[in-house]
């Protein structure tokens, strides 16, 4: 290809991020804290079989839902930090509930993760990719969704670097609710 | 002879991008619907562009000097979701253009690839084509939801039905159709019917003769019923009918017409905490009434699997075993096979990421039976814990991509720790697998394979990541002999604060069925990387140099990933 073609692809690469891009406002704010509604769960089971239910296990407390699966390496590496947060603010209105996108295949191994590290958090197999599908279609992993006590999402992150866990807890910390759940975790 | 023209239709395709990205460009998470059936709807926008520079190494004959080939190719991937309580819709359009794609020659002008083949897929532009993949609509009631558009199915252990996303091989085939599934207390029924929807435009493969395929039907059901105290149990099953090359004129819908060609069914029964050890046992059989999946038998064949698993943790210990034993399953894929999905697939019990050319066979193999033992010891619960694994396989099957003319009995050990402290991750798997022949004769293949992840932190926000992969392989003796071979896949990744990240790529191999060649030396392969993170919703990279060809399994299907040499730039931004 000729540099004159290149120059072009180039103009063409820049019109299309321009466009994208528009003013510099597009990015001055964090999207997601602008008070969208988190979804509707679809009805999930956790590892014992037992539904979860959106209004009552979510409503009234912080909740950071984080996306997986077993071959996901980077996921292996950030629910150590994950099962951390569970456990040092789960007295303080916060739980992490944790959904494998695992599908029929591996399901099996999902269960021997969660005991071998001792996570504390409850875990929902996704099968059949419902609630991923509704949340990140791109299904790309790992994928954490902030939800605030009245089910607000308040912060979305995908992917995950040795360090981001530092950003979670001041998300965490700076939205813990006011009041306590009537219920523990 | 006049020399080449070059024809860029770079300005006019850039109308198409730049249209597509708009779309993905400021839309909030807004209240956008005022009073009406969508108020308080929540949108967000995914998008996904991609802009690779291909430098090919082909040459125009007679033009040896000049690189006429090199092309650019622009894949832009947007999904767009609308959700509010009890509705949620989504739709994902993929456009992809590409540029510098024609030249004159002697006048005449002349196409280097056929982005698609215009007998099956109409679009107004010879190098740019705008699909709109995947689409869904799903409303829920109390304990009723119903997805009209494309849906996923998966079904026990995904023996009887097992339609979903590969994210990681970018294979996205769903069930164009509905769903419906019921919950009432412990019981769930899902009910599922459809016709096969292939992703067109690949996001991570050169798109090159796009073609629309041939859709198949598939219909299932499942029924589980939880909370019988520790055991939970499902019955399902599901049915196929397959569209052959002389359908393709024809609709789709017609599928639901012709005779059904295979049908599964199974049975599958968890038992919690009996002993102190988790239970599944699940067994499937598959019918094939079509001749061609039959073998030509106008009576059918009847295939089956077994598969079950145990896990227990005494301690710090956590031990999960895993078995099976299949015969004819895997024919269930063979119409779907060259189109790189398949609708069910066993649990391979193998650590995929090492799995070659030769391993592959016995991963999508019809007559297998093996089990898997691994052994976790959690010195430091989340922190430290070593593993110990053993695949053994009996592979029986010698059709379909097996090299070897004697059934194998595959050994495989694997070990491996992950050791998380602080901000310092080290991950580590290494292992040794042989395929020894009953016939020996043809000797045995054997793979040694290690791999890693290092990750110290170094101060003032920056961090040094190492990532490894070598595999070694050698082979028996067989019809197909190919040489040894040796290849490695390694990067160091310089993390600068949350930001930046500065990556070298280095791969290497002499495999013979590899057929990219290296950027640095025939066998060596060499890329530079820079990632920029501005905020926790969007990420450039920017690449430059080479990687190489090679096979790639994920969730039971393996692929054939093609080199690269070039540059590519991609931003993925969120909404």
């Amino acid at each position: 290809m000729s540099r004159r073609n290149l120059l072009r692809a180039a103009l063409a690469l820049g019109a299309v991020l321009s466009l994208s891009l528009g003013s510099p406002d597009t990015f001055a704010a964090d999207p997601m804290g602008s008070g969208g509604k988190a979804p509707d769960f679809p009805k999930l089971r956790d590892m014992a079989g037992v539904e979860f239910d959106t209004e009552k296990d979510l409503k009234g407390k912080l909740t950071l839902v984080n996306f997986w699966a077993t071959w996901c390496q980077p996921c292996m590496v950030e629910m150590k930090h994950l099962d951390r947060l569970h456990k040092a603010y789960k007295d303080k209105g916060f739980q992490v509930v944790s959904v494998s996108i695992d599908d029929a295949r591996s399901k099996s191994m999902v269960k021997p993760i969660v005991k071998r590290n001792g996570y504390g958090f409850r875990v929902l197999y996704d099968t059949e990719t419902q609630l991923v599908s509704v949340v990140n279609p791109a299904k790309t992993l790992p994928y954490n969704m902030l939800i605030g006590d009245d089910l607000t999402v308040l912060w979305t992150h995908l992917g995950y670097t040795p360090g981001d866990e530092v950003k979670m807890e001041e998300k965490i910390k700076a939205n813990l609710p006011a009041t306590l759940p009537a219920s523990g975790n | 002879m006049n020399i080449p023209r070059f024809v860029s239709p770079a300005l006019r395709l850039a109308s198409v991008a730049g249209a597509l990205a708009m779309v993905g460009a400021p839309a909030y998470a807004l209240d956008l619907w005022g009073t009406g059936t969508l108020a308080s709807s929540t949108l967000t926008v995914l998008n996904d562009l991609e802009v690779r520079y291909w430098q090919v190494p082909e040459r125009l004959e007679g033009f040896e000097d000049r690189n006429v080939l090199n092309y650019v190719e622009q894949v832009n991937r947007i999904n767009l979701l609308l959700s509010k309580p009890g509705l949620s819709i989504g739709l994902q359009v993929d456009q992809v253009a590409l540029f510098a794609n024609r030249y004159y020659l002697d006048d005449e002008l002349f196409h280097e690839r056929v982005l698609y083949d215009p007998n099956q897929i109409i679009s107004p532009w010879d190098d740019a084509l705008v699909v709109s993949e995947k689409m869904f609509l799903t409303k829920s009631w109390d304990g009723v939801e119903v997805t009209v558009g494309d849906v996923y199915g998966s079904f026990g252990r995904g023996i009887a039905l097992n339609i979903v996303k590969n994210t990681d091989i970018d294979v996205d085939t769903s069930l164009r159709g509905a769903r419906v599934k019921v919950s009432s207390g412990d019981i769930d029924i899902t009910a599922l019917s459809g016709l096969t929807n292939v992703q067109q435009i690949s996001q991570d493969n050169p798109n090159q003769g796009i073609e629309r395929g041939v859709a198949d039907m598939v219909s299932g059901m499942q029924i589980a019923h939880y909370g019988l105290g520790p055991f939970q149990g499902t019955a399902h099953g599901a049915m196929f009918t397959f569209g052959r090359v002389e359908d393709q004129d024809r609709e789709a819908i017609g599928r639901y017409d012709q005779a059904v060609d295979a049908a599964s069914a199974g049975v599958g029964l968890t038992l919690l905490g009996a002993a102190g050890v988790d239970w599944y046992v699940e067994g499937d059989i598959i019918r094939y009434f079509a001749a061609e999946l039959a073998d030509g038998d106008e009576d059918g064949l009847l295939g089956h699997a077994v598969y079950g698993s145990a896990s227990a943790y005494p301690g710090k210990t956590t031990v999960f075993v895993e078995a099976k034993h299949t015969v004819d399953t895997e024919r269930l894929n063979l119409f779907t096979a060259g189109e790189n999905y398949e609708v069910a697939s066993v649990p391979t019990l193998e650590y995929e990421r090492v799995i070659t050319e030769d391993g592959s066979a016995a991963i999508n193999s019809n007559d297998v039976s093996g089990v898997r033992v691994r052994v976790d010891y959690a010195a430091n619960p989340g922190v430290f814990v070593p593993y110990l694994a053993v695949t053994g396989l009996r592979d029986r099957d010698l059709g379909g991509l097996h090299f070897n003319q004697s059934p194998e009995t595959v050994v495989h050990p694997v070990g491996g720790l992950q050791w998380f402290e602080g901000e310092r991750v080290v991950q580590l798997n290494t292992g040794f697998r042989q395929d020894r022949r009953d016939d020996t004769a043809a000797g045995s293949d054997r793979l040694a394979h290690l791999d890693g992840e290092l990750h110290v932190p170094v101060g003032h926000g920056n961090a040094i990541e190492l990532a490894l992969g070598v595999k070694s392989f050698w082979w028996g003796n067989n019809p197909a002999q190919q040489a040894d071979f040796l290849e490695m896949e390694n990067a160091l990744v310089w993390h600068h604060g949350e930001q930046w990240q500065f990556v070298l790529y280095q791969d290497w191999s002499n495999n013979p069925l590899v057929t990219s060649d290296g950027n640095l030396g025939e066998q060596l392969y060499g890329a530079l990387e820079v990632k920029y993170e501005p905020r926790s919703n969007t990420e450039m990279r920017l690449f430059y140099g080479a990687y190489k060809a090679g096979i790639r399994c994920s969730g039971g299907q393996c692929r054939q990933l093609p080199g690269f040499e070039g540059a590519r730039f991609a931003w993925t931004s969120r909404f």
